[in-house]
């Protein structure tokens, strides 16, 4: 799924970040920096996101661990 | 981006995180908001095998999915089964492959798991016992 987006962006920024990102065009590079960011964000926002529980009750990693030796 | 430590994340500290284990978490934090955190493909096996609904198995992964990760080789994990059992230790597979992504990848293994101390004391590699 992709939208459609024009947005003006100051050219030494977008040049820095081709450069930075090492991809050809300012779209590509655009897109790679976007994903960076947000990745980076959900890795900071771990902690936040494991306060509901996730897991099942009674998942116990390191006995299922030894069961299956 | 440019090059960072980074500590490998073991199950045990993802499951404790979600437990509330707050000695955990305050040793965690800070190392997450730094970005420094990664993860192996088998820890996230792990982690979504457990997950308690398809909701949360999507949004784990979705999660997991924005860390680096790294693998190990299969006969790296062979050599250093055989080494194991010569020394007397019968680690799980899981945890020597583990180890293993440690070592080859020069990360700092983070763990609640004290099995990963009999690998260590045959294969030298970064380890963090929380």
């Amino acid at each position: 799924m992709s939208k459609k987006a024009n947005i003006k962006l100051d050219s030494s920024f977008l040049n820095e970040l081709v450069l930075s990102t090492g991809e050809k065009t300012g779209k590509k590079a655009v897109e790679k920096a976007i994903v960076y960011y947000i990745q980076e964000a959900r890795q900071r926002d771990m902690v936040n996101f494991l306060k509901k529980p996730r897991f099942k009750k009674d998942y116990n990693i390191i006995k299922l661990r030894q069961n299956e030796r | 981006m440019k090059d960072k430590h980074l500590y490998l994340f073991d199950s045990s500290i993802w499951i404790a995180i979600e437990r509330g284990d707050q000695a955990v978490i305050k040793k965690a934090q800070p190392i997450l908001e730094s970005n420094k955190v990664c993860l192996c493909d088998l820890i996230i096996v792990e982690l979504l095998r457990g997950a308690r609904t398809e909701n949360d198995y999507q949004g784990v992964k979705l999660r997991l999915d924005s860390f680096p990760c790294y693998t190990a080789s299969w006969s790296s994990v062979a050599r250093l089964s055989f080494e194991l059992i010569k020394a007397g230790y019968l680690p799980p597979l899981t945890d020597i492959y583990i180890a293993l992504c440690a070592f080859e990848n020069k990360k700092t293994l983070v763990t609640q798991d004290k099995h990963f101390k009999n690998i260590h004391a045959i294969k030298k590699f970064k380890l963090d016992y929380w």
